[in-house]
């Protein structure tokens, strides 16, 4: 471990990737609870269209990626409003029309290479204005996320409730949207767009499967996010495996392993309780 | 948080309302006071959810207006007074990762508002409400781990907490076994009467409406009718005629 951080690129990294682990859960639990996990999918996807867009007018591709990414989500929640009783189709239709756009885009960009490294992202990679915008980011967004998690957590659980009790639905609605947005466009570059989503799904999974409150939930999420981002990067970095895709399957592996235990556990307790019975 | 008896919670004059271009109901005018316990009956289509949602300012009439506690619906924010529980929200909060406590206390931000966390009192009101719903010793339980009956009390619990004057219910006892429907009604009734609350619910359950409601509203084919007591066992009499598919 100690050897590995002798590294500059490394230690960034870290200070990336766990800024990003505590707050990619915090919307992510959100989003799941709000039934839109494949939103951070739409995102991401819609991302590579603005890094492409950057990329070909010569400005920084972070920046298009969050300017495609603010655009995708708020049109989700346009068409969410506009079809209510089948909220998914927004998703589906700013994903394919991200993944279109991002198509067409990249067929225009010069150095492949670069757009590639938005793909399955280059945390160890990242340059200083972009670790800068990764702690801003991450500051802003763990603010907001503590200033509003009374508001956000009564919109997850009955909006319209919510809307009664007077919360103010739609500014929360459309920051937690622009929040979302900044953080999916900032971990595209960093843990990848294609992997980005199920950063924002696979912590919460694990901790929805042990939690005994929302509390918890939020707080399990993000110890496991880093937990993962701890152990994917310091595989990655002893077995040459691409970051950000070791932290995802890390993630995943540890859900599997979960759900495993919590089977078997049941069925202890069972097997246990009707020795005790007989 | 209490009305004064008597002066006027709701006022509704002359409301239409269309739903995809069909007329729903048209020139319905009612008030309730405070201290009122009013049923509303109806059969599925009639409109009684659609006039709850006129009532809280979600829906605009075609023609007239819904006055809350004096002030026009749509411009309403005085959301502490009022407690809302919605048909489906039992069903829908039960695969939430949260506990009962954490649901009721959400709704306490009808009297706090932004960026003001719940006092010691506002959290008491809030265990105060699981307790009057015979839930407090699940106060720490997943929401998913209850029964339909017990999700429906802490929903209850929920709209509560605020100690709203007015509290709103749209067919809370569809999908609740008979021993909670028969709870929560006499729960409505004792605060109804200990501590003047004003009840107006939406409901199919005809018989307890009758027992239980101090004024029942039936809306039937676009127009509002408050039913005296003979209309009210004409009603009855007629349910029973019709028991699969009737008009109740």
């Amino acid at each position: 471990m100690t050897a590995m951080l002798q590294y500059d690129f490394m230690r960034r990294a870290f200070v990336a990737g766990l800024l990003l682990a505590l707050i990619i859960p915090c919307v992510g639990v959100v989003v799941v609870l709000k039934r839109l996990s494949l939103m951070g999918d739409a995102l991401s996807h819609s991302s590579l269209a603005g890094v492409a867009a950057g990329l070909i007018m010569g400005i920084n591709p972070i920046l298009g990626a969050g300017a495609a990414c603010v655009a995708a989500a708020l049109s989700i929640e346009v068409i969410r409003h506009k079809i209510p009783r089948y909220a998914e189709i927004s998703i589906a239709i700013v994903l394919s029309a991200g993944i279109g756009l991002a198509g067409v885009l990249s067929g225009h960009v010069r150095g492949a290479a670069n757009f590639n490294s938005f793909l399955f992202g280059s945390i160890v990679a990242i340059s200083d204005f972009e670790l800068g915008l990764v702690v801003g980011v991450s500051l802003a967004v763990l603010l907001v996320f503590i200033a509003l998690y009374r508001e956000l957590f009564f919109i997850a659980l009955d909006e319209r409730a919510a809307r009664i009790a007077g919360v103010p639905v739609a500014a929360v609605n459309f920051i937690f949207t622009i929040l979302t947005a900044v953080t999916v466009s900032v971990a595209a570059r960093t843990v990848g767009a294609l992997i980005v989503s199920s950063m924002m799904v696979t912590p919460v999974a694990c901790a929805m499967q042990l939690a005994g409150s929302y509390k918890r939930t939020v707080i399990f999420s993000a110890v496991f996010a880093v937990v993962f981002t701890l152990v994917g990067l310091t595989l990655a970095y002893y077995v040459r495996l691409k970051p950000g895709a070791t932290i995802v399957l890390t993630g995943v592996l540890c859900l599997l392993l979960i759900i495993a235990g919590k089977k078997i556990w049941a069925a202890v307790g069972s097997r246990r309780r009707k020795e005790r019975n007989s | 948080m209490k009305a004064m008896k008597g002066l006027p919670v709701i006022q509704a004059d002359d409301l239409s309302f269309r739903r995809a271009g069909e007329p729903v109901f048209a020139r319905v005018s009612f008030s309730v006071y405070a201290g009122d316990f009013v049923a509303i009956l109806g059969a599925n289509g009639a409109g009684k959810s659609t006039l709850l949602s006129l009532v809280l300012g979600e829906l605009t009439p075609e023609t007239g207006t819904v006055r809350l506690f004096n002030r026009e619906a749509r411009r309403f924010r005085d959301w502490g007074q009022i407690g809302f529980l919605a048909q489906d929200a039992p069903a829908e909060a039960a695969a939430f990762p949260a506990t009962a406590e954490e649901i009721v206390r959400a709704n306490l931000y009808a009297r706090t508002g932004w960026g003001r966390a719940p006092r010691a009192a506002d959290r008491a009101g809030a265990g105060a409400a699981l307790e009057a719903v015979g839930m407090a010793e699940y106060g720490r339980r997943l929401i998913g781990h209850l029964s339909g009956g017990q999700r429906q009390r802490v929903m209850l619990a929920r709209a509560l907490a605020g100690e709203p004057a007015l509290l709103l219910l749209d067919e809370p006892t569809a999908g609740v076994d008979e021993a909670s429907v028969t709870g929560l009604f006499q729960l409505l009734t004792r605060r109804n009467r200990e501590s003047g609350l004003t009840v107006v619910m939406v409901t199919h359950d005809a018989e307890r409406a009758a027992a239980c409601a101090s004024r029942v509203l039936c809306l039937e084919n676009g127009s509002l009718l408050e039913l005296d007591k003979t209309q009210l066992e004409e009603e009855l009499r007629h349910r029973h005629r019709h028991p699969a598919g009737g008009f109740l």
